[in-house]
């Protein structure tokens, strides 16, 4: 089960996840999420990830496309809170290179 | 005469003070007088103590004098007088001490006066006036003197009850069984016992004895029953050395000793092939009859005639099994048959024992461990000019070319390439050697061409093992992570996964496995069919947009495996890249051989010469560069004047060459020199610091 809650204030935009980051929440990030956050265009996106608790590499994957094509519209993207053992996951899989290590402050 | 004491010493000074404190007097209150110095001896054998006689001085040493010239008694009877009775007194006592009816000599028993002596293990003194006799016990015993066992030095009297206690002793003798950790040997190790018996000897009268031991040794044998019964229990029944046991066991040698071994597995032989003739030419050299080497250039290519028999296949021998010390076979290593693959142009006939040529041509041995390709390559034989004419040249066998091969021509062979005469600004690419009689000018010849295509296969194959391994570990470790969902890759496959690696730390994955499929794919006539297959499979695994075909971890370890069985098929022995180039003269050209490369005329000039073997040439070499993995031999190098000469081979070869031109520059592995001027008779390499060395 995956879910979002979105959050506008005039400075950034704040994305609360929930739930399991798997190919079962593809949909919902591909067409929803990344649709909705493009209407976004040079904004400050940050990503919460406090209730995430499982990942697989389908939802890295569409993590990771979702945010270059936010960052082609000009948006930055930050990632915070982080459960440990999530942090792990992304630690193993090197996303702070791949993504660059601004896109998570206090790793 | 006052007291007098004999005493013995190490040194005259301890000699004295055992004197001293046996007399129970000062210094100043005796005379000394030296009988014996003490002798040093030489490696501890033949010292000899210091004697002294330690008289006492007293006041009335004067008055006692006189007396003794004509000692009376209180009897009034002459000293001598008393002398005499003593003697028969003595001689009484005498009698009654010796144990033994043993006769002395009269002399002798004059002679024992004050002293003491050791006969057959018994302690015998006699006391006189003023005599003293000492006893030191020795080691290895125990002396008792009146009961109290005495450790020093004692004054002993004839009434003195005198006993030694000596120690025999038993030294148990121990043994050990050991079989071998291959079950073909057993050991025996002894550490043999000893008796020994200690005997007290024999010492001649004397005022001052040291009691001495003799040992005398036996050896305790070994229980060979003990030792039989051991073996039974061990199972041992094969190639038992009784005899060796029993004298071993009886011995007294110390150490370990082989007393069962088994036969041992005679190996066998595989099959194996045998030509019929020499029909592989190694670097281009002639072999004469008497198997000497002759170096002038091979002119020509061996070739078989339909119907001959190329050679023939021999079965395996099997070997013989062994036993095993304990009664068990031991099998010999398996042997394997050759495996014999028949290329095109050949048959077997015979039961597979024979091989036969089907065409004529040139006859192609490839052996891969068990198994061998033989195939005959047909012979592409051009009567003329490669030209406009005769249109470029590709052939899968030999390629004879009677004339030269003209401008802008290419000759494209997967055997040899002969060309009589000239190659004049064309390509000759040959999967074999290649042979030019005259010249190569502005031309690019390769002689092994497959051998340079197998090389970047493997280096890419190898290469990619390895980054999946590392990724195959990498993926293990996230599934450890109890945030990483695992179950579903067999629901959508490893693929996601293996993208977000690639993007992260197996950068050059990708690119490596694209650069390996678009070669297979390339090489898809030439290559076997193995190859093909692990092309498609990892194209199936990494390229496809689509989901990847890899479901789980444990299929790309099998996947990897694969690559791992392929490299070890595919890898180049030294063997393999027989082949070789040999040219008269190259001008303005670039040569490739796999193996060795020959110039074998004028020289080169101006030319790049590439060999993965070694490269010799008997002309000179004038400008362009050389490079050669295992040694170079040129008889000239450099140009007066023009374009430098760079010769280079790998840290660990040689160069050589007869007669250098300054401005030359030779390179062994990262280090150059270059000549400051003409040198004759160079041998290059390097020391052990790195350093290019010559030694001339």
């Amino acid at each position: 089960m995956f879910d979002y809650h979105i959050f506008n204030n005039k400075t950034k935009i704040k994305v609360n996840f929930e739930g399991d980051l798997d190919i079962e929440a593809t949909e919902l990030i591909e067409q929803q999420l990344t649709t909705e956050l493009l209407q976004y265009q040079d904004k400050d996106i940050q990503f919460d990830f406090t209730w995430v608790l499982f990942v697989d590499s389908s939802g890295i994957g569409l993590l990771i496309s979702m945010i270059y094509r936010l960052r082609e519209a000009g948006c930055t993207v930050v990632i915070v809170n982080l459960d440990p053992e999530v942090k792990k996951v992304f630690s193993l899989l090197q996303l702070p290179m791949i993504l660059g290590e601004d896109v998570f402050p206090n790793f | 005469m006052g007291r007098s004491i004999v005493a013995k010493g190490t040194t005259i000074k301890d000699a004295i003070n055992t004197a001293l404190n046996l007399l129970d007097a000062m210094k100043d209150q005796v005379d000394i007088e030296v009988i014996e110095t003490e002798r040093k001896g030489w490696l501890g054998m033949g010292s000899k103590p210091a004697v002294i006689r330690a008289t006492f001085r007293d006041s009335s040493t004067e008055k006692d004098k006189a007396e003794i010239k004509h000692p009376v008694d209180s009897l009034g009877r002459l000293a001598t007088d008393i002398q005499i009775s003593e003697e028969i007194e003595k001689f009484g006592k005498m009698i009654q001490l010796s144990k033994t009816s043993y006769i002395r000599p009269r002399s002798k028993w004059l002679d024992v006066d004050g002293k003491v002596w050791v006969k057959d293990g018994q302690i015998f003194c006699k006391n006189a006036p003023g005599k003293y006799s000492l006893v030191t016990p020795g080691k290895g015993m125990k002396f008792y003197c009146n009961h109290k066992l005495v450790e020093s030095t004692v004054v002993v009297d004839e009434n003195d009850i005198l006993k030694v206690e000596l120690e025999d002793e038993v030294k148990e003798p121990s043994w050990k069984l050991k079989i071998d950790d291959s079950m073909m040997s057993i050991t025996l190790t002894i550490t043999p016992g000893v008796l020994i018996y200690r005997k007290l000897i024999d010492q001649e009268p004397d005022t001052n004895i040291q009691l001495k031991v003799k040992e005398r040794r036996e050896p305790c044998p070994i229980e060979m029953n003990q030792v039989l019964e051991k073996l039974k229990e061990m199972k041992s029944v094969v190639g038992v050395d009784y005899s060796e046991i029993e004298r071993v066991c009886q011995g007294e040698e110390k150490g370990d000793f082989l007393i069962a071994s088994g036969v041992k597995a005679i190996p066998g032989k595989n099959g194996y092939f045998v030509p019929f003739k020499e029909l592989s030419i190694k670097r281009g050299v002639k072999e004469r009859s008497d198997g000497t080497v002759d170096h002038r250039e091979i002119q020509e290519f061996p070739s078989v005639e339909h119907g001959q028999v190329i050679g023939m296949i021999h079965p395996p021998i099997s070997g013989k099994p062994g036993t095993s010390v304990i009664g068990e076979p031991v099998m010999p290593p398996e042997v394997y048959p050759l495996v014999v693959q028949e290329g095109k142009g050949v048959v077997l006939a015979e039961d597979g024992t024979k091989v036969i040529a089907t065409e004529a041509g040139q006859p192609h041995i490839v052996t891969k461990k068990q198994l061998v390709k033989i195939s005959v390559v047909p012979k592409l034989i051009i009567k003329k000019d490669v030209s406009l004419e005769t249109g470029n040249v590709r052939f899968v066998g030999d390629v004879e070319i009677n004339g030269s091969v003209q401008d802008g021509m290419l000759v494209e062979a997967n055997g040899n390439v002969l060309v009589r005469e000239n190659v004049n600004m064309a390509q000759v690419n040959a999967g074999g050697s290649v042979i030019v009689q005259h010249n190569i000018i502005s031309s690019e010849v390769t002689a092994g061409k497959h051998t340079k295509k197998m090389t970047d296969l493997l280096h890419l194959t190898e290469e990619i093992i390895r980054q999946m391994k590392q990724m195959v570990i990498g993926i293990q470790q996230l599934s450890e992570v109890s945030a990483f969902k695992v179950a579903n890759f067999t629901q959508i496959g490893l693929g996601p996964l293996i993208k977000i690696l690639c993007d992260g730390k197996f950068k050059s994955f990708r690119s490596h496995i694209q650069s390996l499929v678009h070669l297979i794919d390339d090489g898809k006539g030439d290559l076997d069919p193995e190859w093909i297959e692990i092309g498609d499979r990892l194209k199936s695994g990494f390229m496809t947009s689509t989901s990847s075909d890899i479901r789980s971890v444990e299929h790309m370890i099998q996947l990897n495996r694969s690559l791992e069985v392929i490299q070890m098929n595919n890898s180049i022995s030294t063997e393999d890249s027989n082949c070789f180039m040999t040219v008269a003269f190259s001008h303005n050209s670039q040569l490739y051989s796999a193996g060795d490369l020959l110039i074998v005329g004028q020289g080169c000039y101006n030319s790049k010469l590439y060999a993965g073997g070694f490269i010799r040439i008997d002309g000179y070499v004038r400008g362009g560069e050389i490079y050669a993995s295992r040694g170079i031999k040129i008889n000239e190098a450099g140009t007066k004047g023009g374009a430098a000469t760079i010769i280079t081979v790998p840290k660990d070869q040689t160069i050589e060459i007869n007669r250098v031109m300054e401005d030359t520059v030779i390179q062994i592995g990262l280090k150059t020199h270059k000549f400051d001027k003409e040198t004759t008779f160079v041998t290059a390499r390097l020391n052990e610091d790195g350093q290019i060395y010559f030694n001339n």
